[in-house]
């Protein structure tokens, strides 16, 4: 109930700097395209990539903007938590409140501006079925707005972990940035790369938030057990993030009054 | 029933030093903290409901940390608090319901909002019905006058109004605990005044526990009651003002204007004078002394023009309060 008051709040607010919001979705739109551009590029030179054809790698791409388009949108606190909140001692006037202070984190810098770039993934997707792609079955993409989630709950979760070391570590916060960067490789199909970043992508796993969950939506019979695990996953990595934040909250050590 | 319970707090802080230059940057990532600073050395002392009472002592002292041990923000690194029977730090959210907290140094608002929409927004976090809100808001343009300023964005507002507008977000849901960190710093004589009267009626009404941590003696003086006196994480003093600058051997002197200039002779017959000016002197009188038996003799002897009575400033005593090592 106070969230969602406070949701409202944040949009109402977001909405007021509605030069800020437009300059958002330009330049987040501008961003997104890069990617499809250079895949479509690609594709008109070579057949295939690997065992990937043009229209699988650009529906895995696809997914992988929604989830993270929608990333930046939910979990975008993550970003300023080290500065503002730890270092800064920004969280105090959280935790006073009596709502949860993470939903607070989250709502308090929830950015509408990057919404573009997961729309423009499931514009990707459906460009990637018109393209050829053989649709699988319809029941299947009941399932997508779950496996979004899933995604989105996986690198959220991950990123909190990773946010939360801040508590520990006392860093100026890179390492959020830096594991963002790691995500990119999710967005094309693993066995592109070498093992080490494939072994390394499964477990953290950002591979969930990109290849493996938007595998149930291609017909490649090996890779379901990955593809069905992406919900557990998200579940067991969102559980796992919030413990990690609630152990970081013990060691918060505010600011010298 | 105590509204606060501090038992043997301890709160220490990892101290961590760093290395110059881009080596001692990455050297330092692999290398755990140098051991802790102690900010609460184990403090113990209880609060009762309605009491008002202040919480002094020099910069660093750990005032700041003993009210964030009572806001839930820190936990504890060893002792226990309990605050209406709470545990601050584990019963957080249930916790704050009933506290309300003001601190000086950054605001509890949202810097984009304006104020009435903060407010708002507070009075369904902490569930404030329709009338209740009304009837506070009515008070708070009374005794506040935060009624003009509800239309500005906070983070336009001046120091003052910002921490007038503080003080009213911080009581909107009538907790029965008000914790306030430094609330005057920084304030100009005229709002000082004004958060004291509203301090002071709040205190004689009687409903709320008030902690205030603070610099300004005046103010312990006109609101509270009670004082607590933390130096280095200790709990050094813990009663009224006056015991604990009576235990500093409370001073006065009397200032004395002749008619003539001062003789030789004069001042022999006056033990404890000093001469200031060749018609002025300055006789100190001992806590233990009467000043008014003094002032008589002084009368009778001298040719007196004219008297002043100086109370030591208060503010030099706790200064040398704190300097000594004890």
């Amino acid at each position: 109930m106070e969230l969602l008051d406070l949701l409202k709040q944040r949009l109402r607010t977001r909405l007021a700097y509605r030069g800020d919001v437009f300059a958002g979705f330009v330049s987040g739109t501008l961003l997104a395209v890069v990617g499809p551009v250079f895949i479509t590029t690609l594709f008109q030179n070579v057949s295939t990539l690997g065992r990937w054809t043009a229209p699988e790698v650009l529906f895995v791409w696809g997914f992988a903007d929604t989830v993270s388009g929608c990333f930046y949108v939910v979990f975008g606190g993550l970003y300023v938590l080290n500065r503002r909140y730890i270092l800064g001692g920004e969280l105090d006037r959280l935790l006073v409140r009596p709502v949860d202070a993470y939903a607070q984190l989250l709502l308090d810098n929830l950015a509408l501006e990057e919404l573009p770039t997961a729309l423009l993934g499931l514009l990707v997707m459906a460009i990637a079925l018109s393209w050829g792609l053989p649709s699988p079955e319809p029941w299947r993409w009941l399932l997508l707005p779950v496996w979004i989630a899933a995604g989105l709950a996986t690198l959220g979760g991950v990123v909190t972990a990773i946010a939360s070391l801040g508590f520990h570590l006392h860093h100026r916060g890179t390492a959020v940035g830096l594991s963002m960067q790691l995500t990119s490789f999710s967005r094309y199909p693993l066995d592109l790369f070498g093992s080490p970043l494939r072994w390394l992508l499964t477990v953290l796993p950002f591979g969930f938030a990109g290849f493996y969950g938007a595998c149930l939506f291609l017909p490649r019979p090996e890779l379901q057990l990955y593809a069905w695990a992406t919900p557990a996953v998200g579940v067991v990595a969102l559980v796992g993030g919030y413990a990690a934040w609630r152990v970081g909250l013990r060691r918060y050590t505010s600011v010298g009054g | 029933m105590s509204e606060i319970l501090a038992q043997d707090l301890v709160r220490s802080f990892p101290i961590r030093e760093r290395t110059a230059g881009i080596g001692g940057t990455i050297a330092d990532l692999f290398r755990p903290s140098r051991g802790e600073r102690c900010a609460l050395d184990g403090v113990s002392f209880r609060i009762a409901a309605g009491e008002t009472v202040a919480l002094i002592g020099p910069n660093g002292a750990g005032k700041s940390t003993t009210v964030k041990l009572l806001t839930g923000i820190l936990m504890p690194t060893a002792g226990t608090v309990r605050v209406g029977g709470l545990d601050p730090w584990a019963d957080r959210t249930t916790h704050v319901r009933r506290i309300g907290a003001v601190f000086g140094q950054r605001t509890q608002l949202w810097w984009d909002l304006s104020v009435v929409e903060a407010y708002d927004l507070l009075a369904k976090m902490y569930h404030v019905s329709a009338i209740d809100y009304r009837r506070q808001m009515e008070h708070f343009d009374a005794v506040l006058g935060v009624g003009p300023l509800l239309r500005t964005p906070v983070r336009q507002l001046s120091l003052g109004e910002r921490m007038r507008c503080e003080l009213a977000a911080a009581l909107l849901h009538a907790p029965p605990l008000l914790l306030l960190d430094e609330p005057t710093v920084g304030l100009d004589v005229a709002v000082k005044l004004r958060l004291r009267a509203f301090l002071s009626a709040l205190r004689d009404e009687g409903k709320t526990t008030v902690l205030l941590t603070t610099h300004d003696l005046g103010e312990v003086r006109a609101l509270c009651p009670r004082v607590l006196l933390l130096a280095s994480g200790r709990l050094l003093h813990d009663g009224p003002l006056d015991t604990l600058l009576s235990g500093l051997g409370g001073r006065r002197s009397i200032r004395i204007f002749l008619r003539d200039a001062a003789t030789d002779a004069q001042l022999d017959n006056v033990p404890d004078a000093t001469r200031v000016g060749p018609a002025e002197l300055l006789v100190v009188v001992d806590g233990a002394n009467s000043v008014a038996e003094r002032v008589r003799r002084l009368v009778n002897e001298l040719d007196v023009v004219d008297l002043r009575i100086e109370e030591p400033a208060v503010d030099t005593l706790v200064a040398q309060f704190y300097e000594t090592p004890r």
